[in-house]
């Protein structure tokens, strides 16, 4: 007879996307607020004993061997030296990363790490387990979900507002992520908009008073809830591209919109996606005044009318 | 003997093959041809010329000079490596 898993349903346990995140002793407890608030799912599912898992652990661990292959990984804060051997990666001297389809260790050194590092750490377990990024927004209605994607500036956030005014429901702003089984998840907490958008497609967002922040470009950061839906994603919408897209060219837009993983597991994960989402989901370009238009021809009707 | 790197992530689209090297994030696409050659690997240049000859009924001077083409391509962008 098997005992019970200790770690089952443990309290302090917490989900981000389909797996379970728990911290080993002596993980301070603000590490894990913080990476809760950046990584936990807004869904309140039930933690399962079977599923995959993250571990958080605080400790040393032995330098990368020579075989390891040295990268820079250009990150919102700097550039961070990287080393990858198989599904080992060392980032800066601050966090040791073994992945896996079903775990994942993420060891910290006592001193902490940037969220950038923690970001390219959660990532790449995601990405291990099938999950792929897309720098997206994500609108979901009653027949799926698009995702909108475009260099910035390209007018991903207005487009958020315009459709959430209009009664469709943004599960992301550009933090989407695909499920291995095409499902589309947001981890988004927070809507980034200038007043200017704000005032001509959602007005009641800018009332002013106390908690109102702003970001270091001065958008104003309004709280984005997100209701616990799990939908397929349907379509990808390309803000600013010229068209007409070939099947090489939405190759080329997915490693665009996700990036490169650096696990071997993320890798051969990743490319399984890729090779999927460009002949079972729709990629199309799209312009901005379309999008009113595309998204009730693509989803229907919105989740709640 | 011709291999690929195998830092090199495949899309295979049937017509075509699209390679983004992980290390440089950079993509380069191969048609037919180019696929035939890639799936083919490892394998000697003569091996591939061999190849060439008998799936598209080329000469000799052409299934030489288009896998000499596609081999000089793909160094250039570091996705095969011969070893």
């Amino acid at each position: 007879m098997r005992s019970p898993d200790p770690l089952a349903g443990a309290p302090g346990d917490w989900r981000s996307l389909d797996a379970r995140v728990r911290a080993a002793s002596g993980v301070p407890g603000d590490w894990m607020d913080v990476l809760r608030r950046d990584w936990g799912l807004g869904c309140a599912a039930p933690v399962d004993a079977g599923e995959r898992q993250l571990e958080v652990r605080v400790g040393d661990w032995s330098l990368a061997p020579p075989a390891a292959t040295g990268r820079q990984v250009v990150l919102p804060d700097g550039v961070a030296r990287v080393q990858v051997l198989g599904d080992e990666l060392w980032l800066e001297d601050r966090l040791h990363v073994r992945l896996g389809e079903r775990r994942s260790v993420l060891t910290c050194a006592p001193q902490g790490a940037a969220p950038d590092l923690w970001a390219l750490a959660f990532t790449e377990a995601h990405r291990a387990a099938g999950w792929v990024p897309l720098h997206a927004a994500l609108i979901a209605g009653r027949g799926g979900v698009v995702a909108i994607t475009g260099p910035s500036g390209a007018g991903k956030t207005t487009a958020c507002l315009r459709l959430r005014a209009a009664g469709w429901t943004v599960l992301a702003e550009d933090r989407a992520w695909i499920g291995p089984d095409d499902r589309a998840a947001g981890l988004d907490r927070t809507l980034r908009a200038l007043d200017d958008s704000l005032a001509r497609f959602a007005p009641e967002l800018l009332l002013d008073g106390p908690g109102v922040t702003r970001d270091a470009r001065g958008k104003r950061v309004l709280p984005l809830t997100v209701p616990p839906v799990s939908l397929p994603l349907t379509a990808v919408l390309l803000l600013g591209h010229p068209g007409p897209l070939g099947p090489a060219d939405r190759v080329r837009e997915f490693w665009q919109a996700t990036g490169v993983p650096m696990g071997a597991s993320g890798q051969r994960a990743v490319s399984a996606a890729a090779q999927r989402l460009v002949r079972t989901v729709l990629w199309r370009p799209a312009g901005r005044e379309q999008l009113l238009s595309l998204v009730p021809d693509l989803l229907g009707a919105p989740l709640q009318e | 003997m011709w291999r690929g790197n195998e830092d090199v992530l495949v899309t295979d689209l049937d017509d075509e093959l699209v390679l983004m090297h992980a290390g440089r994030s950079e993509m380069f696409s191969l048609n037919a041809a180019g696929r035939l050659l890639w799936q083919a690997l490892p394998a000697s240049e003569e091996t591939l010329m061999d190849l060439l000859r008998r799936t598209f009924g080329l000469g000799d001077v052409q299934a030489r000079s288009d896998v000499s083409a596609v081999l000089h391509e793909l160094v250039a962008r570091d996705l095969i490596r011969k070893g």
